[in-house]
């Protein structure tokens, strides 16, 4: 079992998460424990404990969501970003491109980018929200964690309809636990929604295909094509 | 002269895996220019037309003047530069159009104000992945990022990125087509030169000339000018429509310390086809 | 230091459009047979690419009240120069100057906007009081 190091000029070994990934799981469409039906796979939740500690206000609200998905998912109706950790789970792959100074994820979902910057700059203030929110990065020993804010308050979790604020804040963890095998840890806290943080993990796989690469889901033109498909609409 | 040209470059730092560096934060100009004799552009006409809205003569844009300035910010500290841009090969601009695929061309613009279909919708007013060509330049940063086997390129707009391969892979398949085309390149001393196909036909070059095909064909070169600047040039080779290649030029130039990259969400926010052709039936948006 | 590997210098010559054309098909969005003119409080402000929203409740002639939204340009290129979310707050009065949308709706691009003293918002240049903005 190998750890995939790189050593860059002046600074001590780092794991290098450079490579195509992709999640293996049900997450994308419930992120806790759920059952198969038509067009969704069941799956074991990818939430530690199960249970998501909404206030009563937002658990009402994300019954409303779920009961209105197929057409309220922002991502799964519209095509729009899915933010995060939504975007790591999605059922397509991700290339991470890892230097010293930054680190760059694009999402074949949507072509989702992050551009993650490792010089320990903090959040700007004032920016606009984002639908992928401002990442910074910063190494814990040989981790990766990832500081995630200034979201805008319209993406979900997953498809079942859980949410979040504006006041979203994630910190991811990526792990390598052997050349192949991302650990992925997000932990969640919203004080507007949730009582208390909460977390969810999941492993991540290397795509091994020979010159493995990701390609495009323009889910938006794909959508305007059969949407508009007999435009111009009479009034 | 030349060797004055490329004295910086020798000094030019290099990736852990032996690239010249061009790592960092850029604006881009050119690229996009006039050919000779070009047709109306239906999309931003000149103010002698009467379907302008941006030129009406009255000295005002479409929008508040302050919206055009930020790109300033990302330009400040630049020196202003005499550099290769827009179309240089043919050096007369007259591109060399397939007569019948310059005539299929004008036909197309004459209906894309009012569009008459999607089909017709300039491609950036849909938020499409801008190809190697499109992007608001005027407004929006580029990074480029290097590892070994690779130089990635991320747009802030509408937050596009492409991956130039430099690991001896081949292309893929020609079943798969992509808006930004499939990129494959080696560094040629301090050149990277970027070889791209399959693209998809969804590929616009400007305003005037609002489709490339699928037989597009590309050969770009990034030449490291000095330390804070590239230049580049791109070979646009599109049998379909042209008898023969074409250039375009323009170049990189680094911003300066303290420039944010900011998330350019495109879709989300995008009203445009629907208040061209009204909201279509049973949507919810 | 002059660059002599290009032989000849040529800027790209686009027409006369300002950076914000650049994206957008807006003539073909917006009616130019179609001035508008509206009067009303911000309602809401959509700090959104590509092109930011202005909503306002506009009362028509019958009293009625019409939320009106006007496109306005890219929001990034004002943070840049020092503007934030909130450079419109909610409930300005304010007059705005456009062309109404081709769908008819009400919806229009926001050539203009005045406040009650007559100060035209976003007229160029930084925001008040912030520090630095652009050097044009």
């Amino acid at each position: 079992m190998f750890l995939v190091l790189s050593v860059t000029a002046g600074a001590q070994s780092k794991p290098d998460f450079s490579g195509v990934w992709q999640a293996l799981n049900a997450a994308g469409w419930d992120i806790q424990d759920h059952s198969g039906q038509l067009g969704e796979p069941p799956g074991e939740g990818v939430v530690e404990g199960n249970e998501i500690p909404y206030q009563p206000w937002a658990a009402a609200k994300r019954k409303e969501n779920f009961a209105k998905r197929a057409t309220a998912d922002p991502t799964d109706a519209n095509c729009f970003l899915p933010g995060v950790p939504r975007a790591t789970y999605m059922p397509y792959p991700f290339e991470i491109v890892q230097t010293p100074s930054k680190i760059a994820i694009t999402y074949e979902f949507g072509h989702a980018l992050r551009v993650i910057p490792l010089d320990g700059s903090p959040h700007p203030d004032g920016l606009p929200d984002a639908w992928m929110g401002d990442s910074r990065g910063r190494w814990e020993g040989s981790t990766l964690v990832v500081d995630v804010k200034n979201f805008n308050d319209q993406t979900w979790f997953d498809h079942a309809g859980n949410f979040h604020s504006d006041a979203l804040h994630v910190v991811e963890r990526y792990a390598l636990r052997d050349a192949d095998h991302i650990l992925y840890e997000a932990t969640v806290e919203d004080p507007k929604v949730f009582t208390q943080p909460w977390k969810i993990s999941m492993p991540l796989y290397r795509r091994l295909e020979r010159n493995a690469r990701v390609l495009e889901y323009e889910c938006v033109f794909y959508l305007q094509e059969e949407r508009f498909k007999n435009a111009p609409f009479k009034k | 002269m030349l060797a004055a040209a490329c004295a910086g470059a020798q000094t030019l730092p290099r990736t852990p895996d032996g690239q010249p560096d061009i790592q960092g934060m850029y604006t881009r100009n050119g690229v996009v220019g006039l050919e000779a004799n070009p047709p109306e552009n239906p999309i931003d006409p000149s103010s002698k037309n009467p379907l302008s809205v941006s030129n009406r003569g009255d000295g005002l844009g479409p929008y508040p003047g302050v919206f055009g300035q930020g790109g300033a910010v990302l330009r400040s500290g630049q020196s202003r530069q005499q550099r290769r841009t827009g179309i240089v090969d043919p050096p007369d601009r007259k591109l060399p159009w397939k007569p019948e695929e310059d005539a299929k061309r004008r036909e197309f613009l004459l209906h894309m104000n009012p569009a008459a279909d999607l089909r017709h919708v300039e491609l950036n007013a849909r938020c499409a992945l801008p190809g190697l060509f499109q992007g608001e330049d005027g407004n929006n940063p580029y990074q480029f990022l290097q590892r070994a086997g690779e130089v990635m390129i991320a747009y802030d707009y509408n937050h596009t990125s492409r991956v130039i391969h430099l690991d001896g892979r081949p292309h893929v398949g020609p079943a798969i087509r992509l808006f930004m085309g499939d990129s494959l390149g080696r560094w040629e001393g301090n050149t990277l030169v970027a070889d791209t196909t399959n693209f998809n036909g969804r590929v616009a070059y400007s305003r005037e000339i609002p489709y490339l095909s699928e037989r597009l064909h590309t050969t770009e070169r990034f030449m490291i000018a000095d330390a804070n600047t590239i230049d580049y040039e791109v070979t646009i080779d599109d049998p379909e429509l042209f008898t023969k290649p074409w250039k375009v030029a323009g170049y990189f130039t680094r911003v300066p310390a303290g420039v944010q990259s900011m998330e350019f969400a495109c879709a989300e926010g995008s009203q445009t086809l629907v208040n061209m052709f009204g909201k279509p039936p049973e949507s919810t948006k | 230091m002059k660059m002599l590997f290009g032989a000849i210098t040529i800027l790209a010559c686009t027409g006369a459009s300002s950076p914000v054309s650049a994206h957008h098909a807006f003539a073909a969005e917006f009616d130019v047979n179609q001035p508008v003119k509206v009067r009303g409080a911000v309602t809401k402000v959509e700090w959104v690419n590509p092109h930011a929203w202005i909503y306002v409740d506009v009362k028509d002639a019958d009293g009625k009240v019409v939320n009106w939204h006007f496109e306005l340009g890219p929001p990034n290129a004002l943070f840049r120069l020092g503007w934030k979310k909130d450079a419109i707050p909610v409930g300005t009065e304010v007059e705005i100057t456009g062309f109404r949308a081709k769908n008819g709706e009400s919806v229009g691009n926001g050539r203009s906007i005045i406040l009650p003293d007559g100060k035209e918002l976003f007229s160029g240049g930084s925001a008040p009081g912030s520090e630095g903005g652009a050097k044009q």
